[in-house]
């Protein structure tokens, strides 16, 4: 049991408490917020830019004014400027919060009619105009320096910390043109090389440089179009003797990677950029239309066919988007092919349709390959194999079709000098095949045994 | 940018050592002839007593001050040195609304006097000790 106090005095010692504490509420109900919180920056006699005590202050007064923004703008600044080199993590909200104050400054007429007028009083001159717009109009890109220093700082051991700061540039509700002008100053040096390193043949150096730039500002366009620009030449390279398709698919791949998240952000590529798309898709076609001729052998399985023509579709996408964005990419050397490479990926496409069987063990949709060897013909007359193929498979449909006989017949007439002039020994064997049971076919018909 | 006040610098924070702040001058002294007084009596005190006239911790020298004056004498630099510092604001008290609000208050309850717990105390006294008393007088 516990034993009671000598004297009982805990009433009057409370009550006292909580008059105490009724009277500084008051105080504060009574007080400016902004006094208030202007107050909580002293520390030892100093006014100190940022304390917690003022920042809880304000964070509780809440709304905002000119005066207001400003306080929070220098709160919140100079803590970022505290934090940062020990606490970045920490500094980042409060850097998001300073950038948005001063924006909401920069672009408030009525502050800086203030802010002049006030300092002309203190100097006892009137603020020349121009002074006061020269202040104001240099202040976005001066407070955006910083964050174009760290990320400088940043960019080879700490990435992620650069990209959180170019967030902040881009983010930052400045004008757009001070933004810019900051993402340019850092990009621009790194631009100005490519055409050296093109030139010197420094290609990998150059595409790495450019990529881990990218992966900090990943929706820049010219960054986008020089690492196309870059890796293009690099395929080129390859197909020219170093490497093959082989090197070919594993740039174009790490290309498609490096640059999909900007491509995601980016409008409709015009320009430069779309030339450089153009030719990139162009070295994905060859690449998937390699991938889609690896998967055949001389006994391919059903599964090896389909993803033969799930790559060989793959291919005749990007060279169609190649063709829609540079229709003029033909003329270019090592381009001149698109529509061949084109009519191959159609031809193997339709070689994996024509033998692939459907669903319940049905037969395979000859007419679906047969369409697909009529795109061949037609993006590459003179491909001796896509007439074959589509003789071929017209021939295979003559046998429950006389539409197919008589184009069959058509075809044949033209296929022939082509095979006759290019055509491999294959070709020549398949398209003679195809003629003989063609004419049996006929002549089943004529009897009336079809 | 070399003159930005806000570049980035190990260590330096654009907030601290302010013009105004080494100065210790508020921004609403306003004329030339006011601000060259407290100026001059600034550097008095410097030179005479460094010790205290710390800023955020650190001596400052009479350079630091001559430099810090320099800094905001034309309308530029005094833009960019108001930027960077915080505006006073004076506590003032609405006396009616707290005159008000003060006659609002309950006055506390439950206070008593002072009462000692007697049974309590009671222990404490020293036990009474037998005593002889020597007679005053003798028959």
């Amino acid at each position: 049991m516990s034993r009671p106090p000598v004297v009982q005095a805990a009433g009057p010692r409370v009550a006292l408490r909580q008059v105490a504490k009724e009277l500084g509420s008051l105080l504060d109900a009574a007080s400016d917020p902004d006094a208030l919180a202007y107050a909580a920056l002293t520390r030892d006699g100093e006014v100190c830019p940022w304390t917690s005590e003022a920042e809880a202050a304000w964070r509780r007064a809440g709304g905002s004014d000119p005066w207001r923004n400003h306080h929070l703008a220098v709160l919140h600044h100079a803590r970022a400027y505290e934090l940062e080199a020990d606490r970045p993590d920490e500094a980042h909200e409060h850097w998001v919060r300073a950038l948005a104050c001063w924006a909401r400054l920069h672009a408030d007429d009525g502050f800086w009619g203030i802010l002049g007028g006030h300092v002309s009083a203190a100097l006892g001159i009137a603020v020349p105009v121009d002074a006061l717009a020269a202040v104001r109009a240099r202040l976005p890109a001066e407070l955006l320096d910083p964050h174009a220093d760290l990320i400088e700082a940043y960019r080879q051991r700490a990435p992620d910390r650069a990209r959180a700061h170019m967030v902040l540039i881009k983010s930052s509700a400045f004008p757009p043109v001070a933004v810019e002008a900051v993402r340019a100053s850092l990009v621009g040096p790194v631009l100005d090389r490519v055409d050296s390193a093109v030139r010197t043949a420094r290609l990998d150096e150059m595409a790495e440089d450019l990529g881990s730039w990218l992966a900090i500002d990943e929706d820049h366009p010219g960054l986008v179009r020089a690492l196309l620009h870059v890796r293009n030449k690099q395929c080129e390279r390859a197909v020219q003797g170093e490497g093959g398709l082989e090197v070919v698919s594993a740039i174009s791949g790490r290309a498609a990677r490096e640059v999909r998240p900007a491509l995601g952000k980016l409008g409709p590529p015009a320009g430069a950029l779309a030339g450089e798309l153009a030719r990139h898709r162009y070295w994905l076609g060859c690449a998937s239309r390699w991938a889609a001729y690896n998967e055949l052998g001389p006994e391919t399985s059903q599964q090896a066919f389909r993803r033969s023509s799930s790559k060989a579709g793959e291919a005749v996408g990007h060279l169609r988007r190649a063709s829609a964005l540079d229709p003029d990419l033909e003329m270019y050397p090592l381009y001149g092919d698109r529509s061949r490479v084109e009519s191959m990926a159609e031809q193997l496409r339709g070689w994996a349709t024509f033998n692939l069987r459907g669903s319940g063990d049905t037969g395979p949709d000859l007419e679906g390959a047969a369409e697909q060897f009529r795109r061949a013909v037609e993006l590459d007359p003179e491909s001796a194999q896509a007439h074959a193929l589509l003789v071929r498979a017209l021939v295979t449909l003559a046998a429950t079709s006389g539409d197919a006989v008589r184009e069959a017949e058509t075809v044949i007439a033209r296929a022939k000098p082509v095979v006759d002039r290019s055509g491999t020994a294959q070709d020549r064997s398949m398209l003679a095949q195809s003629q003989s049971v063609l004419a049996q076919r006929k002549r089943l018909r004529g009897s009336g045994g079809w | 940018m070399d003159d930005n006040p806000w570049s980035w610098k190990v260590g330096i924070n654009p907030y601290r050592n302010t013009p105004f702040q080494i100065l210790a001058l508020d921004v609403m002294v306003h004329g030339r002839g006011p601000i060259r007084r407290h100026v001059d009596e600034r550097a008095i005190r410097v030179r005479r007593a460094p010790k205290k006239c710390l800023v955020f911790g650190e001596q400052i020298g009479e350079a630091a001050v001559v430099a810090a004056a320099k800094a905001i004498e034309d309308a530029e630099g005094r833009l960019y040195a108001e930027l960077r510092t915080h505006r006073p604001r004076r506590v003032e008290l609405d006396v009616r609304e707290l005159a008000r609000r003060l006659g609002e208050m309950q006055a506390p309850v439950g206070r008593q006097p002072l009462r000692p717990n007697a049974a309590r105390l009671a222990r404490l006294v020293p036990p009474p000790r037998p005593r002889q008393f020597p007679p005053l007088w003798t028959w």
